[in-house]
């Protein structure tokens, strides 16, 4: 091969090379500008990760109590007492996944059902034909915020899940129907849902709690509560990470429940609290214990969604050898 | 702003670039893919005649003559007649079978000697039986078939000629045999029962498709299939699940012909394209895509995207009693499967499916560094789709991807997340609900509630608001037609409730 050849080679190479940078740099500018929305890589903050914080490290003590929980009755009669309590009675019936008991009240037109989570306790009743409404009924109003919160008090005070150290935390639309084309977008809400959140020894309960859903009609179509049962009385006190340690958890991913977003551009930490922990209703959960909370805000190209990361407050081995 | 005319160059460069890609991807994708044969794998044999098909030991099936290698396994001929030549072929050799049907004219290819070949679609009334082979010089060889629980049985003419079904025809000369097909509204499904050990299988459809696709509805139960050249009176080369190179079972299987398929254990053969629409009620397919790991560092690793899957998965078929089609996982995911070009043999080739993983409003996050699939380049339910469930973050948060272009193409159901969603295990739940009698949308919004809570909301896109109502095929009612497809689309918003 001559010497000519070769440079040509190479001058070919270096200009495809060339070419391929600049076209590429085009090519995510127009990327942008028609707002396709290709994935980009999350915003790394410095050395400690992508949640940039603006809001400061909360006061904490050292050492806080850990619960034990309380396995619920799950006799045929307990089960029935209960049930008896939202107004459903009929047959008992096992689900065949996540440990529930689900009794089915067809007396009732539509039918009641109650379900009850044999490992935690967590209690639910609904009205399965009107828990989720297709389309509006145009002959109902969906009752005001302050309506559904006062239907939803005193629902829960009827049936007992009002204990003083459960609040009221916020009324939002429970179910919408939207009708979207190419230039408009019509949006219905279909219900209203209530929630209640538990304290334990002043700091709020995480992953858990109580809510009402109310219908176009004013009716209570579903009461749950997955709060578990706990022994009031600490196992001890375990030492907890301090908040600073928290935030590098969150930054290095670890956490108690995993998301699973890839478009946001940027996490704000607009707050820091810490709480309990209680796990969903089909998890198994010996202790309650204590976790650290970071509610942020989340955007990506112009949206903005709150979202909530829950950091393990505990080492593990805090917690081995509890009795 | 808009690029210059040379990233408009580099745009096609670009594309022609990932469309090559596309098309490397099926070999370059089996590179990795499970190995994970039902039969024996040893690590010797690396000597001639035992050389593994894909280099990682030699897959070993028992037989009543003991233990023999996969690659070695030889299917039996008609009675009374041993090849001149080779048993079976080898590497270099029958490759390139000859041509047994011709879509043009629909007919069948006999080539002097013997041949073994079937009937890609359902016969019309008065064409449907062996007679259509009347003409043939046989030579006095009876038409064979082989009965894979019993062995060779002679076939009259008054006999069906069905589907699924090969037959083995000697021919004294060429010939060129007419089939008549119903009209495609009468082509119904076909299904065959196959038996541990060799058995004889058509191929169903007018195009040619890899042996692992044809055969996928048979899972782990098939070790082997082999076809044979009438061209030149041999075998072809084997396909063998699993393998690369030669043997991939990557390699194609013809309309026309049919293929010794050797079984370890008892399956039943549902070809994908022999569902479409027709049979959805008979047949109802059920697949899943996970992805747990990511191969780039930033990326959380999910734990749960994998049980998700398999729980939605074998619970519809445990105890549904659904058509397991495929369930794919971490790098065997590949875009392709859900996108508008091969969507047909995965994603839109099944009833229902899920996909978990990583995801965002117009993508979902696949397991390679920069391997994403956008929504806008998918086309469900132009075949088979109806509902799917893509459980990843904001997958539903904006209708425009799903309906700008098409990706809703006759989908009835996309069931997703407006916010954000977590890494939690609830296939079987959802599987359950569905198997209940609970509408799909019901059972999305019960199944994710049990796991998500305020302020997570999940989110149904739907085609119609009939569409609202839909259940799963055997537990519940569906759409008498199918949707009209068009710009609009409805959608229901669920808060996760405590």
């Amino acid at each position: 091969m001559t010497q000519k050849t070769l440079i040509t080679v190479f001058s070919v190479i270096a200009l495809g090379i060339a070419v391929s940078c600049i076209g590429f740099v085009s090519l995510q500018h127009t990327t942008e500008a028609e707002g396709v929305g290709m994935p980009s890589f999350p915003t790394a903050i410095g050395s400690s990760g992508p949640y940039i914080l603006a809001a400061p490290f909360p006061d904490v003590n050292d050492s806080y109590p850990v619960y034990r929980t309380v396995p619920p009755d799950t006799s045929a009669e307990e089960i029935r007492r209960i049930a008896d309590r939202f107004g459903v009675s009929g047959e008992i019936g096992s689900m065949p996944s996540n440990g529930k008991i689900r009794l089915v009240d067809r007396s009732k037109d539509p039918a009641a059902e109650f379900t009850i989570y044999t490992n935690c306790g967590a209690v639910y009743y609904s009205i399965p034909a009107k828990v989720y409404p297709k389309c509006p009924d145009k002959e109902a109003n969906i009752p005001s915020d302050d309506e559904a919160r006062t239907i939803a008090t005193n629902r829960l005070k009827e049936l007992g899940l009002l204990p003083g150290n459960v609040h009221f935390e916020d009324v939002v639309a429970g179910d919408k129907m939207g009708i979207t084309d190419k230039t408009s977008r019509t949006e219905y809400i279909l219900t209203k849902y209530v929630t209640f959140f538990k304290k334990i020894q002043g700091l709020r309960v995480y992953g858990a709690g109580v809510g009402v859903t109310i219908n176009d009609k004013g009716e209570v179509v579903r009461v749950g509560s997955s709060l578990r049962e706990y022994d009031p009385k600490p196992i001890r006190y375990v030492k907890i990470v301090t908040p600073e340690q928290a935030y590098q958890r969150l930054n290095s991913g670890d956490l108690m429940v995993q998301p699973l977003p890839e478009n946001y551009k940027k996490i704000a930490v607009t707050n820091i609290s810490l709480g309990y922990w209680m796990d969903i209703p089909s998890n198994p959960q010996k202790y309650i214990v204590p976790v650290y909370v970071f509610s942020c805000d989340a955007s990506w190209d112009g949206n903005t969604e709150q979202v909530i990361r829950y950091v393990p407050a505990v080492d593990p081995s805090e917690v081995q050898g509890l009795t | 702003m808009r690029t210059t005319d040379i990233s408009g160059y580099l745009v096609r460069a670009l594309i022609v670039l990932l469309v090559a890609g596309i098309a490397v991807a099926p070999v370059l994708g089996e590179e990795q893919q499970e190995k994970d044969l039902s039969v024996f794998r040893t690590d010797e044999g690396s000597g001639p005649g035992a050389a593994a098909p894909d280099g990682e030991g030699t897959a070993i099936v028992m037989t009543s003559a003991g233990p023999i290698a996969v690659e070695d396994l030889v299917p039996p001929y008609p009675p009374g007649w041993e090849p001149s030549r080779s048993p079976i072929a080898r590497d270099g050799g029958g490759l390139y079978p000859a041509t047994v049907f011709d879509p043009l004219s629909s007919t069948l290819i006999l080539y002097p000697g013997w041949n073994l070949v079937s009937t890609p679609l359902w016969l019309a009334d008065g064409h449907d039986t062996i007679a259509v082979f009347d003409e043939v010089d046989t030579a006095g060889h009876s038409v064979l078939w082989y009965n894979g629980s019993s062995g060779w049985e002679a076939m009259s003419s008054q006999e069906e000629f069905i589907p699924l079904e090969g037959i083995w025809i000697y021919a004294n000369g060429s010939y060129q045999i007419p089939l008549y097909f119903k009209p495609v509204e009468e082509q119904t499904g076909a299904t065959k029962h196959l038996y541990p050990g060799w058995n004889v299988v058509g191929f169903y459809g007018l195009s040619q498709e890899s042996a692992r696709d044809t055969l996928i509805s048979l899972r782990n139960a098939w070790a082997t299939a082999i076809g044979y050249d009438a061209g030149t009176q041999e075998y072809e080369v084997s396909m063998i699940r699993g393998a690369t190179g030669s043997h991939s079972d990557q390699r194609l299987m013809f309309p026309g012909k049919a293929y010794w398929v050797y079984m370890t254990e008892e399956a039943t053969l549902v070809p994908l394209k022999a569902t479409k629409d027709y049979h959805d009620l008979d047949y109802p397919q059920v697949g899943v895509e996970w992805v747990d790991n990511y191969d780039f560092n930033w990326q959380n690793p999910l734990s749960q995207s994998s049980n998700t899957s398999r729980g939605f998965y074998n619970t519809l078929v445990e105890e549904g009693g659904w058509i397991p089609m495929f369930e794919y996982g971490d790098h065997n995911v590949q875009g392709f499967h859900f996108t508008e070009a091969f969507d047909r043999q995965y994603i839109d080739g099944v009833d229902v499916a899920l996909s978990a993983s990583h995801g965002a409003p117009n993508f979902l996050v696949l397991s390679g560094v920069g391997d994403f699939m956008e929504f806008e380049d998918c086309s469900w339910g132009d075949n088979d789709l109806e509902w799917i469930f893509l459980h990843g973050c904001h997958t539903t948060n904006t209708s425009v991807y799903f309906k700008n272009p098409r990706a809703m193409n006759g989908v009835r159901l996309v069931c997703g997340f407006e916010t954000e969603g977590w890494d939690m295990n609830d296939g079987a739940a959802l599987a359950h609900e569905l198997l209940s009698g609970s509408k799909v949308v019901d059972a999305w919004f019960n199944a994710t509630e049990i796991t998500h809570y305020p302020p997570i909301r999940v989110r149904v896109f739907g085609e119609t608001l009939d569409c609202r109502d839909e259940h799963i095929w055997g537990h519940g009612s569906q759409l008498q037609d199918d949707p009209p497809v068009d710009s609009q689309v409805y959608d229901w918003i669920h808060a996760c409730q405590y």
